[in-house]
């Protein structure tokens, strides 16, 4: 269950957190009830302000994905989990984002999948 | 005697001598120096760790600067006690004042070790970390044993002494100490649990073996230290029912068995191999 954030990326960080953790929370790769890292850890490994990862928090608390208590942390909340039909359309999203930019590059199909293996071995295994 | 001496021209000359002497001991001892390979495979093999030409570095440096600082606290706490005693007019070497150098050595050792500078992506482990990532399995029975005698002992002696002149202000001085000490292990505890974990896999599992390194030895010193407290807390209850006899059988035996119990905390192999999420 590893986080990734590339300080190079146009996209804001906290976004990159943000997104990344409600991703696998709706996915089920984090299970509900399983206990984040506390913000100052989640914070000093990547590089980030706490305030940034305090925030983080609070938004995917306001969205009902993780429930913080005092003492207790942030834990993933029961019933987080996405419907089949929410991860069919995320990936349905990305799969058409990956095959516009391939077309912008003129590639072909065999190149643009030849692309996705390479990234899909080199990306850590969020599991 | 001292200061009758210290007013003849010689005995100036011997103290300058011997205030030299020592300021050349503590660098002796303190100064760096290349680590043996040895100690370095030693370190390996008891955390199962895979040494590779990427994360060797890291743990060489970070094992020659634990070294150095506790064998400065080592000499420190000699010479400190040396000094002491001789401000009393006795040569004693205070075994108990030459460990708690080393331990405020090997603190301020932790303090000063910090992860490797990271450019480029960041990697964050999502699963929590706490001491109990990095303690053995005995290691933990041993600090949850030795704090329920700690605080058995500490509350027996403390209700004895209520009301009793002759120890109730040592009970004070030694709770005093022990919190103290214990805020201390606290504080270097969390500074080696939230020392931001290596992006770089072959970093971060020598940051795990070095995490897991620190816990045995702090883990040990818990255990070593915890024999002054309760050693002086049995024998103020000794004390207290008039058999200050079996107080001092006791206090001896367990000063053996927690020393020898923390040596043997503090040199523990890890039980499962070093691996990056950790």
């Amino acid at each position: 269950m590893i986080l990734d954030v590339d300080p190079a990326s146009p996209v804001p960080a906290y976004e990159q957190v943000r997104s990344q953790l409600a991703e696998m929370i709706l996915a089920g790769a984090l299970p509900a009830g399983h206990r984040l890292p506390p913000i100052r850890q989640l914070a000093a490994d990547l590089g980030l302000a706490p305030g940034t990862v305090g925030r983080v928090y609070q938004e995917l608390e306001a969205s009902g994905l993780v429930i913080s208590r005092v003492r207790h942390g942030t834990t993933v909340a029961a019933g987080a989990k996405a419907s089949a039909s929410v991860k069919n359309e995320q990936t349905a999203d990305a799969a058409r984002s990956f095959a516009l930019a391939s077309r912008r590059l003129g590639l072909s199909l065999d190149d643009a999948i030849a692309a996705l293996r390479t990234s899909w071995d080199a990306v850590p295994d969020s599991h | 005697m001292i200061e009758a001496m210290a007013t003849s021209p010689f005995a100036v000359i011997l103290m300058i001598a011997l205030g030299i002497a020592i300021v050349g001991l503590i660098v002796g001892i303190a100064a760096p120096r290349p680590l043996t390979r040895e100690r370095v495979e030693k370190f390996a093999e008891r955390q199962r760790l895979l040494m590779t030409s990427v994360n060797g570095p890291l743990i060489v440096a970070a094992l020659a600067t634990t070294h150095r600082w506790r064998r400065f606290g080592l000499a420190a706490g000699f010479i400190l006690a040396l000094l002491w005693a001789m401000r009393e007019g006795e040569f004693r070497i205070d075994f108990l004042a030459m460990f708690l150098g080393w331990f405020v050595g090997a603190i301020v050792a932790e303090w000063r070790i910090n992860s490797p500078a990271q450019t480029g992506r960041r990697r964050a482990d999502l699963r929590p970390r706490t001491p109990a990532t990095f303690l053995t399995p005995y290691a933990m029975r041993c600090l949850w044993v030795v704090s329920a005698a700690l605080v058995a002992t500490g509350i027996a002696a403390g209700v004895g002494s209520i009301g009793t002149p002759v120890t109730r202000p040592d009970w004070l001085v030694t709770t005093f100490m022990t919190l103290v000490v214990a805020v201390a292990l606290w504080a270097v505890s969390r500074r080696v649990v939230d020392r931001p974990r290596p992006s770089d896999p072959d970093f971060a599992v020598a940051d795990a073996a070095l995490r897991r390194n620190s816990f045995a030895i702090i883990a040990g010193s818990a255990v070593a230290l915890s024999a002054w407290p309760i050693t002086a807390y049995i024998m103020a209850i000794t004390l207290q029912w008039g058999r200050p006899e079996v107080g001092a059988l006791i206090s001896f035996v367990g000063w053996f068995f927690l020393m020898v119990t923390g040596w043997a905390v503090g040199q523990q192999p890890s039980d499962r191999p070093a691996e990056a999420a950790a």
